[in-house]
């Protein structure tokens, strides 16, 4: 029996397709420009994302440098003070948040939900011209007056700096609209477009963990809005909200912000643990231990994550009471991340793992991000946070999450999906000597910021107290390792571009559905909406040789069934499913014979 | 100020020179070991299986069977640690929060960027001076440096690491934190919270002393310290402590700050915004420290400078320390504040 048994593509003949993938399916730059096709819309998401994650990631490199020596070693206060919020704002902003779901989520979503598209293209194309917009207005920031308020605006200094904050938070507010419009696109196309046969316990946990970010979208981002409009209109129609001079209150503003920036966090973080389980299943030949604890808790971080947004503040002036309960809810947090990480490993025992690239990101992932878990016990427990608040602690932990945890899971999945985007194979060799330079540098960049932390070292300074160097500049050093990490590694992905070699549909033999597709992808994905009879992960139905050796590369012929079912899932049906199961395994004994 | 004379700081934590140090650290290196064991087990686990289990030709993964038990044990049994975590740690937020009744209050107030404390009895100084052994209240206001919208109040926050509190200062509110230092010494101060251009700068030291002398400097209110011999030095430390450093470099070369550099400046011409120049002498920086806005130097467009309210023989030792890094500073007159000169002239 092979892997594709339980999966049927109904209907030869009664359609005329062609088989043009959807890079050569249309031709020109218009035909890119105004596409509706999910799969053009992530890969013109994923270039814009990179572009910013390269100028965030040279900001990055320009505020470690300057911290190689204490006072001024490469720039004055106020260009550092512009730098660190331009790197924060851009890689906040610009890249991590639409990173996977915009870009990787755009792509995979509906091949995975057996769909054509998403439910709503036009809009789809809109989010994408909505966030060029907004990055033309950060842009119009930066080169205006640039912003030094840090990424989170605090008022009132945001209030009194004479630098291009309007434009930045119009630039913020602007981008906001864009996640929305991706997140409500994805409710809906989850909820509708699930090919048949795919009810929701045989959902891939990618599509789970892109769920859960897409209701944090929907829910947390128009109170960023809400709170940009206001600073906007307090600093355009002097209304006193946030400014005490106005009689307003500058720990309100704290409050509105976190209120979304932490379910932010949530949206940053869940799609890189949802690559996470993707990747280990596929190489570890096994399902995810645990699956439906494992896609419950991303839906509990989802609704925990608008529950503590208070932690960002214990020393900020507020009740005690309110300390006391948000650092509480703080803790169930650890929960659900627990959870996913016990899974994850229990996954690797009985399984059959192999070490591609893709499965080394995944495991530095689970590394990393228990290194920033455990850290957040620290920042969680309230008289130990009044230490490490605003310090180099907290910089480290956020960074072990949010580069440790949603960019390794973000590059681990752009190596994963990589030659099935672009139809082109990579120099895997060239893949592990980055992944090294990446892991290696990135734990001396910031395993060192912990240290630097709990010995007091505030953040944001652009000027240190001298027995901090030896540390600064070992942490500047790791930076650089990790620096030239990404440049191999982006040299990489070009060589696999011009030169890389033709990529089979399915290189690393997965069980996943849009695997099941060529590579690159057909123009509407597949040739006929698949009926799925099996899980994502179900490896007990592939023979001992694919275990090893993959799935065949060539396109599976799939036995084609009436028309008829196929617009309509039909969860309950298990009956017909084993019908059509024991059937289509007859049908791939005849094609061995 | 050097961390690794004290025994008890460690690789991860400065010295312990506040009552509620202890609790802290004692909690900070539970987490720790509570991580460290949980770290191991999950990475060891992973390295474990995923090497045992490794891809081999003609083995094949076994599927998950049904493992409720396993998955309820480890997501409700952290709980407890949990629990303890947040208990220990509401606990000790607690004991942070709620002064000692037999506390005395310290007054602090945030400028952009440089802090000033008010003692008990109105004396007010850029540096912290406070008795040791003795619950002290900190309570805190942010000051906007004058009336225009960019001198306008901001954030800051009051952190003493060796005593392992933190406060923000918030406009428009007062925000209090206590301690009470256990050992005589001196300790940084940070300012936390991002402020703009100075904030790295926006450092001071509260210098813990015996409670007689505490007494003594609170009697004799700001006066040249005993230790010092020339009232440059004394100058020199005041700068510091002042904050002044956070806008003005002093080094012979270096650039301007926020303010200018104030090396080569007493005694010497300054030429002045809208056209003329004065002769920086005593007067001229006694004026620039009170009434910051009196003279504004070419090429500056408003002075972002406080006025510092300082006791008149702090004034005269900051003069005598501007005339030391002047080469033309010995034109200026000052009465002596220390040493056996100011003896003298007494």
């Amino acid at each position: 029996m092979t892997v594709e048994a339980g999966t049927h593509l109904p209907g030869e003949g009664d359609h005329a397709h062609d088989d043009a993938n959807y890079i050569e399916g249309a031709k020109g730059v218009m035909s890119w420009l105004i596409t509706l096709d999910h799969k053009r819309i992530g890969m013109m998401y994923l270039g814009a994302i990179l572009l910013n994650f390269f100028v965030g990631g040279v900001f990055a490199l320009l505020v470690r440098t300057e911290l190689l020596t204490p006072g001024e070693t490469i720039m004055g206060a106020d260009a550092y003070n512009k730098v660190f919020t331009l790197h924060g704002a851009i890689m906040v902003f610009l890249f991590i948040i639409p990173s996977v779901p915009a870009a990787i989520g755009n792509f995979f979503l509906p091949i995975m939900l057996g769909a054509k598209d998403v439910a709503f293209p036009r809009l789809n194309l809109m989010s994408f011209y909505v966030y060029v917009v907004g990055a033309a207005f950060a842009i119009f920031s930066i080169v205006d007056n640039s912003v030094d308020t840090g990424w989170t605006f605090y008022t009132p200094y945001s209030q009194t700096t004479s630098t291009s904050v309007l434009a930045m938070t119009l630039a913020v507010f602007i981008l906001g609209f864009s996640s929305i419009l991706t997140g409500v696109n994805f409710v809906a196309t989850v909820h509708k477009l699930r090919a048949p046969g795919l009810h929701w316990k045989r959902l891939p946990l990618f599509i789970w963990g892109i769920y859960a970010t897409s209701v944090i979208q929907v829910l947390a981002t128009p109170v960023l809005a809400i709170t940009l409009f206001l600073l906007m209109m307090e600093k355009v129609l002097t209304i006193g909200i946030f400014d005490p001079r106005l009689g307003g209150d500058p720990v309100l503003f704290q409050h509105f912000f976190w209120f979304y920036s932490h379910p932010a966090v949530y949206i940053m973080i869940l799609p890189g643990m949802a690559i996470v389980n993707e990747i280990i299943a596929t190489f570890s030949r096994r399902p995810i231990f645990g699956y439906m604890f494992v896609a419950m808790s991303s839906v509990a971080l989802a609704l925990l994550g608008f529950l503590v947004w208070g932690h960002h503040m214990f020393v900020a002036g507020m009740s005690e009471y309110a300390t006391m309960v948000f650092s509480a809810l703080t803790f169930l947090v650890a929960i659900p991340s627990g959870v996913k990480v016990f899974n994850w490993v229990a996954t690797l025992y009985d399984g059959s793992v192999s070490f591609q690239s893709p499965m080394l990101y995944g495991l530095a992932f689970i590394v990393l991000f228990t290194i920033g878990g455990l850290t957040g016990l620290f920042l969680g427990t309230l008289s130990v946070d009044v230490h490490l608040h605003d310090t180099y602690f907290v910089v480290a932990h956020f960074h072990y999450v949010m580069v440790g945890g949603t960019v390794i899971g973000f590059v681990g999945g752009l190596h994963y999906w990589w030659p099935k985007m672009t139809g082109k194979l990579y120099d895997e060799m060239l893949a592990k000597i980055a992944f090294v330079f990446v892991f290696v540098g990135f734990n001396m960049t910031f395993l060192t910021q912990f240290v630097l932390g709990s010995q007091g070292m505030p953040r944001r300074y652009y000027d240190y107290l001298d027995h901090f160097q030896p540390l600064h500049g070992f942490s500047s050093a790791g930076s650089y390792v990790l620096g030239v990490g990404f440049l191999i590694m982006g040299f990489m992905f070009i060589k696999s571009l011009m030169s890389g070699k033709k990529a089979p549909p399915n290189p690393w033999g997965s069980a996943g559905f849009e695997w099941m597709t060529a590579s690159p992808p057909l123009m509407h994905n597949f040739h006929h909406t698949p009926i799925i009879s099996r899980g994502p992960y179900d490896y007990h139905l592939a023979t001992e040789e694919e275990l090893f050796d993959g799935f065949p590369e060539e396109m599976p012929e799939f036995e084609h069934a009436s028309r008829g079912t196929e617009e309509h899932a039909t969860e309950g049906s298990a009956s017909a499913e084993t019908e059509m199961e024991e059937k289509a395994e007859a049908d791939s004994r005849d094609e061995e014979e | 100020m050097d961390e690794q004379e004290y025994a008890d700081a460690t690789i991860q934590l400065p010295e312990q020179a506040s009552t509620l140090a202890p609790a802290v650290d004692s909690l900070y290196y539970d987490i720790y070991w509570i991580s460290v064991v949980f770290f191991v087990a999950i990475v060891g686990a992973m390295v474990w299986f995923a090497w045992k289990y490794r891809r081999r030709k003609g083995v094949k993964s076994k599927p998950p069977g049904h493992a409720t038990a396993l998955e309820l044990f480890w997501t409700f049994s952290p709980l407890i640690l949990l629990a303890y975590m947040f208990h220990q740690g509401f606990d000790g937020y607690m004991a942070m929060v709620i002064p000692p009744e037999n506390a005395i209050t310290i007054r602090a107030r945030a400028y952009k960027w440089r802090w000033e404390f008010e003692q008990p009895n109105g004396m007010t100084e850029g540096r912290l001076v406070a008795p040791v052994n003795q619950p002290v209240r900190m309570v805190m206001a942010s000051v906007p440096n004058g009336p225009n919208p960019e001198d306008a109040a901001v954030l800051h926050s009051f952190f003493i690491p060796s005593f392992r509190v933190k406060r923000d200062v918030v406009p428009g509110m007062y925000t209090s934190l206590w301690f009470e230092a256990t050992r005589e010494g001196t300790f940084q101060i940070y300012c936390t919270e991002y402020c703009g251009t100075g904030h790295s700068r926006m450092l001071s030291e509260i210098e813990v002393v015996s409670q007689e002398a505490y007494r003594e400097y609170l009697q004799r209110g700001p006066s040249c310290p005993d230790d010092i011999e020339e009232d440059w030095q004394w100058g020199q430390q005041l700068f510091a402590s002042n904050g002044c450093p956070a806008c003005h470099n002093v080094g012979e070369g270096q650039g301007r700050l926020v303010g200018p550099n104030l090396y080569n400046v007493a005694g010497t011409m300054q030429p002045l915004e809208g056209g003329g120049q004065e002769m920086a002498n005593a007067e001229y920086i006694r004026t620039s420290i009170v009434q910051p806005q009196e003279h504004i130097v070419e090429s500056y467009t408003a002075a972002a400078m406080p006025a510092f309210n300082l006791p008149e023989s702090q004034l005269d030792a900051l003069v005598a320390y501007l005339a030391h890094i002047s080469s033309e500073g010995s034109s200026l007159e000052v009465p002596a504040q220390c040493g056996e000169a100011a003896a003298a002239e007494e």
